[in-house]
């Protein structure tokens, strides 16, 4: 028999989960796989810069539609990039503020891990200012082929970053929702994005 | 807030809270450990393997500030040392109570290679009572968790859901295992290091083996002794007549049946005590006197 807040525990988590499935988006690369991708406000795609490497992408929604996508930005160096897609479907997601981050706190990372649709992982945060510049949070979770450009939530389910990389066997690494904003600003992007957000 | 939330809360609470006495340490080349404030605050508590070098070693404190430190001592055998600062600094860890630590309990392993605080998050896996490390120290608990072990994590602390020391995190013990010293013992060798420099263990200076006796020997009907494979130069067990191929039965009247048992027999009590070895030689039993010596210290590696 569980405690009654063991189940709510459960419950929120399961929430948490559903919520960043909202969020969740697959890029499809011809010939290269499938990764993941983040609705970041409607009609506007952020993920990695290695997801997006053609301009013939396609976006696949969790209920299955296909949509056309096409690059806005990108920078293999912060490997992040931005896909406009051909409409503005999509409830926007809730960026959170990575600077807020503690460590030791709970997140989930969502993605399609192997091509698992919205597959769940969950962990600690170890460092949440990781990486020669800080930008970077390194996570107590497992990330897989399939993870990366999928969103990092916290227990609120706000967006705290961007599934990246694993670094080791045990370390996953995701680039900061902190980052991505200075991303997009400096892409000139962040005007139309959030002016989109509110029009939705 | 709802649980989820709550847990997530106090999870990154208790290791801020955890974090007030966890220091980073530089004592080797390149990658730097991390260390536990001790006793009045004035004491570090680290991983000896990790600590290269005799002088120069630095601490980083919780608050950003760095002091030069001082090695007091070290054990090999637990894989502790004690490093004593200019003054007091910081609030120590309150330790958990062993007892109520149990298989399943939320820990984590908190430490602070860099600036900042880094954890990971496991669960308690295997609790046992006390054991014996390869190097011959002995642990009051077997503890062992599945926090991942950051590079920079040996040294730190093991902390339960309520940022209290379960022990020191050490990668140096057992490969591939998150080993924690259990704070009860860190507790007992840090007090022997502060006041004498090392902890003392008894030597005999032979290498053995376990072997099959043919029949069951004395009171205790031991199956097994202990093959002595070599004889050190000049050692207690070379003095006292020992030759290869014997084998030993019982020291001070106590079998002998494992390395464990001649490893327990040969504690820091002993030292400098005559001691009577009963051994089997070409099948006959005989009694040897020998002055049990203490373990000489390892090799210091060159200073940089």
């Amino acid at each position: 028999m569980s405690a009654p807040w063991l189940e709510e525990l459960a419950e929120n988590a399961a929430d948490v989960a559903g919520q960043a499935r909202q969020t969740l988006v697959a890029v499809v690369q011809r010939d290269r796989g499938v990764g993941s991708g983040i609705v970041w406000s409607p009609g506007w795609v952020v993920t990695n810069a290695h997801v997006a490497r053609t301009n013939r992408l396609s976006v696949r929604r969790g209920d299955g539609q296909a949509l056309s996508a096409k690059v806005r930005a990108h920078d293999a160096r912060l490997d992040l990039a931005v896909l406009e897609l051909e409409d503005e479907i999509g409830s926007p997601a809730v960026i959170g503020d990575s600077s807020a981050l503690r460590t030791g706190e709970w997140v989930f990372a969502v993605g399609n891990p192997w091509g698992v649709t919205g597959g769940i992982t969950g962990g600690a945060v170890i460092d949440p200012a990781a990486g020669r510049d800080g930008g970077w949070l390194a996570l107590g979770l497992h990330l897989r082929p399939g993870h990366s450009g999928g969103a990092v939530v916290n227990a609120r389910g706000e967006v705290v970053g961007v599934n990246t990389m694993m670094n080791g066997p045990d370390v996953g690494l995701a680039i900061a929702s902190a980052t991505v904003k200075r991303f997009l600003a400096e892409a000139g992007l962040a005007k139309t994005m959030t002016r989109l957000d509110r029009a939705a | 807030m709802n649980a989820l939330e709550q847990l997530s809360d106090s999870l990154a609470s208790a290791v801020q809270l955890a974090g007030e006495g966890i220091v980073r340490v530089e004592g080797r080349r390149r990658l730097p450990s991390s260390g536990l404030l001790w006793a009045g605050g004035d004491l570090v508590v680290t991983a000896h393997h990790t600590i290269e070098r005799r002088s120069d070693v630095t601490v980083g404190l919780p608050g950003g500030e760095t002091v030069g430190a001082k090695v007091l001592g070290r054990d090999p055998a637990t894989d502790l040392a004690v490093l004593r600062l200019p003054k007091a600094f910081g609030k120590p860890l309150a330790a958990a109570e062993a007892e109520k630590v149990r298989v399943g309990h939320m820990a984590l392993a908190v430490g602070r290679p860099g600036a900042e605080l880094q954890a990971t998050l496991g669960i308690i896996s295997a609790i046992e009572g006390g054991w014996r490390t390869p190097f011959g120290g002995q642990l009051d608990q077997f503890i062992q968790s599945d926090v991942v072990m950051y590079p920079g994590f040996s040294g730190g602390a093991l902390i339960d859901a309520w940022g209290r020391l379960v022990g020191m995190n050490t990668s140096g013990v057992l490969r591939g295992v998150s080993l924690a010293v259990p704070a009860r013992t860190i507790a007992r060798i840090a007090q022997t290091l502060v006041e004498h420099g090392r902890v003392r263990r008894g030597y005999l200076g032979v290498g053995v083996q376990p072997a099959r006796l043919a029949k069951p020997h004395g009171a205790s009907g031991q199956t097994t002794g202990l093959l002595v494979a070599s004889v050190e130069e000049s050692s207690p067990a070379e003095k006292g007549g020992l030759l290869l191929g014997d084998v030993l039965l019982t020291l001070g009247g106590k079998p002998l049946a494992s390395m464990d048992d001649l490893l327990a027999a040969l504690g820091g009590d002993v030292v400098g005590q005559a001691a009577s070895l009963e051994v089997m030689r070409g099948g006959k039993t005989s009694t040897i006197q020998a002055t049990i010596g203490e373990r000489p210290a390892p090799v210091e590696e060159e200073e940089e």
